[in-house]
């Protein structure tokens, strides 16, 4: 390919047309001014002016349309026999018609063959500026001398090599514009053919105009030089044209051989292809494009497209099938656009170097795809690895960390740069998993190819502990032939704590269930035995022990059952069937439950109803978790603070508190006081005879009636419960999870004292 | 008569206990938490305590131990009563030197036995060592 230049001052193809345009119109002013001045060589023949103008300009046209195509680079011109016309044109006419008669051939010729306007403006103006600088260069140089003296002869080269300087400048300076080829490498390229060109045109031009009145009849035989001079365009042009190709053809197979992503490959290959068999468009149309393949099914070997098949603009196309593989197969279609200056066809010597170029592509679709399919799965693959939630991490065979993925990174707190570390670098939790994974030989290459999850506990290099649950799987070796392992991490350190809650609850809650039930067997049984030996006091104490701690135990019951029932996490499943009420009344028949401790409740209210939708009986129950709460965690005599603030206007919800001046909280249980089986204290030494669910229960109940249940605390002083409930039926509807189902009529479990 | 020291933070078992052995003329008496179960052993020296584990506070495991260093208390016979049940807490209840171990719901009859026993051994051991 020409050496193409980046120089920013390149001028644009309209700016060198109009630049041409000027310079010829200039030339032909300039010439209407000179020339009448300069004397005319000696020995003009006699010709018949009108005749022989019509002649020339004949001769012009037809020299245009006898023309050679040349490729340049990407571009094809066409050399043509205008150059011999001028030659005579200077030998026989005036120095005026021997300007303007050519061009006017020219002109015609151009209009006719509907070559685009600015093509014209180009040819037109260039030939005017180049046939101007000959035939003055001519006049001057002859000197009034004999066209056929010695002098006149070397006038006539001197013309001629202007001529050709000029038109060639021009001609470099439009094709540096166009296509970006450099001056320089376009004269390098064409001085060669333009010289022999120009001294051809002279020999045939000069010979015929000097044989012409010795014998008309041997005219024809000056065009047997003419003929020789047009065999030698065009095998010059056709070695030209060889070369080039050659060259695409070269950069085709860099092209095809290449690992070029598809859309590069296409682009590449059909600007190679194009430029190496000179047409004008090329299609490469694959399987996935639809219907395109109905329209031009592959044929076997080079086939030519009717016309009626012929793509969208196109003029001519021949097509050839590809190879794709797998019994799939596309087209590759060559060929010109309908404006081209004749129809592209293929040369028979060319089908053979294309079948080869049509297997060449077809492999380097196939290879495309393939690299294609091979990126898509390792991004496919790359993105399960960054965005899996457990830890994923390739061990080599030397039990060397190869990858070690984001979540791996999240759970040990260590980077892939410090799990890939020198051995001796390697942080505790790294050498820890890597340890676990080594000893049952499956990273190695040993023993069993996939080993049941192991349990580890992990300190991270923050000091952090957590518990893993770690799985290997042996994987295909690596290149190298070195075992490879897959490793994955599943983080248990949450499923590990409600593992220890729930354990800590199933030793809470028999103790619990047991308590209750020592005094009732207890009794049963001494009533039994020895009823008879009681006191009628000591008996009816007995029973009425057996009845309270039995109902304790049915409360305990339906606590749990309700806890069942709240799903944690999803939203409230409990159901609750919401109605207007007055908070007051429902904080009352709260309070009225603990008569037990009635003194110690201060209840502030307002004097007027306080509105709020609720279900009263899951409502009261809140409360009265919220206070057997209160009771259980502050010393006897403390008050627990009861208080309903005045509502505003604008309110959605009605807020109750209750406040006790028990041990309060520690920052970080504030939350955790609302966990299933979550107890503050430990459950040795238990202070309360909760089962851990109070709480848990009475927030999950506010939300399920689109209320909601935090608390505040000051560790040592106490702690506040604040219930927000709605006030409507409007903002319950707005304020309750997305989850949770319609009211339903309440089921009868609610405990009733 | 023997005089038992009965300490649990549950009012109904405590109940139930004192009937169970007032009705067998043992002299009764109550604790509900570990501190004031040391201060009544060490003000009555009791012939025998029924304790229970969880208590808030102060577990019977603690009041145990307490009861064992001390060396006018250490031969007193402990009965450790327990709802809890698990294989921990039953291990720490031996090791602390508990005399007995018994799970709740229990049976009046067996305890009442074991009582029985509990302070026969005591008084024999007191014999010979008199």
């Amino acid at each position: 390919m020409s050496a193409t230049t980046t120089d920013d001052r390149r001028l644009t193809v309209p700016a060198v047309v109009g630049v041409v345009c000027v310079l010829g119109a200039a030339s032909l002013a300039l010439a209407a001014f000179a020339i009448p001045a300069m004397a005319e060589p000696g020995g003009s023949s006699d010709v018949h002016l009108p005749l022989a103008i019509l002649a020339f300009v004949l001769a012009a046209a037809v020299s245009e349309i006898v023309s050679v195509p040349l490729m340049h680079g990407g571009d094809k011109e066409d050399l043509t026999f205008f150059e011999i016309v001028t030659v005579a044109g200077i030998l026989v006419l005036d120095p005026a018609w021997a300007v303007v008669a050519p061009l006017v051939g020219l002109a015609i010729v151009q209009v006719v063959l509907r070559i685009p306007p600015k093509k014209i403006a180009f040819n037109l103006g260039s030939y005017a500026a180049a046939t101007v600088a000959a035939v003055m260069s001519y006049l001057a140089i002859t000197g009034g001398a004999e066209r056929f003296s010695l002098r006149g002869v070397l006038a006539l080269i001197v013309a001629m090599t202007v001529f050709t300087i000029v038109n060639t400048l021009l001609l470099a300076a439009i094709l540096r514009a166009a296509e970006g080829i450099s001056v320089r490498a376009f004269v390098a390229d064409v001085w060669g053919l333009s010289l022999l060109m120009t001294i051809g045109s002279i020999g045939v031009g000069a010979v015929a105009v000097a044989v012409a009145p010795v014998s008309v009849w041997l005219l024809p035989f000056t065009l047997m030089p003419a003929m020789a001079l047009w065999y030698a365009y065009r095998s010059t042009s056709q070695r030209a044209e060889e070369r080039e190709r050659n060259r695409w053809l070269v950069t085709l197979s860099g092209t095809l051989t290449a690992e070029h992503p598809m859309p590069a490959l296409l682009a590449d290959a059909s600007q190679a292809i194009r430029s190496a068999f000179g047409a004008g468009a090329v299609l490469v149309v694959l399987p996935a494009d639809d219907d395109l393949t109905t329209m031009f099914p592959a044929s076997d070997g080079v086939v030519p497209v009717p016309l009626t098949r012929l793509p969208e603009g196109w003029g001519s196309a021949v097509s050839i099938g590809l190879e794709l593989g797998e019994g799939r197969r596309g087209t590759l279609l060559l060929g010109d656009s309908a404006d081209a200056r004749r129809p592209w066809a293929i040369k028979p010597t060319d089908e053979a170097v294309l079948t080869t170029v049509a297997a060449s592509l077809g492999s380097a679709i196939r290879s495309a795809e393939r690299h294609k399919a091979l990126v898509e799965e390792s991004s496919k693959l790359k993105a399960v690895v960054e965005n899996a939630s457990d830890g994923i991490a390739v061990l080599s065979g030397s039990g060397r960390v190869r990858l070690w993925s984001p979540a791996m990174a999240r759970i040990t707190g260590v980077t892939e740069t410090g799990a890939t570390a020198m051995l001796v670098a390697l942080p505790e939790a790294v050498t820890a998993i890597v340890g676990m994974a080594l000893v049952d030989g499956v990273v190695i290459g040993q023993g069993p190819a996939e080993v049941t999850p192991r349990n580890l506990t992990i300190v991270r290099p923050d000091g952090e502990t957590r518990d893993v649950s770690i799985t290997v799987v042996r994987a295909r070796a690596n290149a190298d032939g070195e075992p490879v392992a897959i490793l994955t991490l599943h983080d248990v350190t949450s499923q590990a704590r409600a593992d220890r809650l729930k354990s800590d609850f199933v030793a809470t809650i028999s103790h619990e269930l047991r308590t209750p039930i020592t005094p009732i067997k207890g009794y049963a049984q001494l009533l039994l035995a020895r009823g008879d030996a009681m006191t009628p006091e000591k008996r009816k104490a007995a029973y009425e022990l057996i009845a309270d701690r039995a109902d304790h135990l049915g409360r305990l019951v339906e606590d749990l059952l309700m806890a069942s029932r709240a799903s944690g996490t999803l939203g409230s499943k409990l159901a609750t069937a919401p109605q207007g009420h007055d908070l007051r009344t429902i904080v009352s028949a709260a309070i009225e439950s603990f008569p037990a401790i009635a003194s110690r409740i201060q209840l502030t209210q307002p004097e007027t109803a306080v509105p709020v939708w609720c279900d009263s009986v899951r409502s009261v129950q809140i409360l009265s978790n919220l206070l057997s709460n209160a009771l259980k965690y502050s010393p006897e005599g403390t008050p627990i603070e009861v208080h309903l603030p005045e509502s505003e206007f604008g309110d959605t919800h009605s807020v109750i508190t209750v406040t006790d001046h028990g041990c309060g909280l520690a920052a970080g249980d504030t939350e955790r006081v609302f966990e299933r089986f979550y107890r503050v204290e430990d459950s040795m030494t238990m202070r309360t005879s909760g089962s851990g669910l109070g709480l848990y229960i009475a927030r999950e109940l506010a939300v399920a009636m689109g209320g909601s249940l935090t608390v505040t605390s000051q560790p040592g002083q106490g702690s506040t419960f604040i219930v927000r409930l709605p006030r409507t039926e409007a903002a319950s509807a707005a304020a309750r999870p997305a989850s949770a189902p319609a009211p339903a009529p309440s089921v009868p479990f609610a405990r009733t004292a | 008569m023997s005089r038992i020291l009965i300490v649990d933070d549950e009012f109904s078992v405590r109940a139930l206990l004192r009937d169970v052995l007032e009705l067998e003329d043992y002299e009764v008496s109550e604790a509900e938490d570990g501190p004031s179960a040391l201060a009544s052993m060490a003000e009555q020296r009791p012939d025998l305590v029924l304790l229970d584990i969880m208590m808030p506070g102060m577990s019977g495991i603690d009041v145990l131990a307490q009861v064992r260093a001390d060396a006018g208390l250490r031969d007193v016979p402990v009965v450790l009563l327990t709802a809890a049940g698990d294989d921990d807490t039953t291990w720490a209840g031996w090791t602390t030197g508990a005399s007995l171990y018994l799970n709740k719901p229990f049976d009046h009859m067996n305890l009442l036995e074991w009582v029985e026993r509990l302070l026969a051994e005591k008084s024999s051991v007191l014999q010979s060592a008199s």
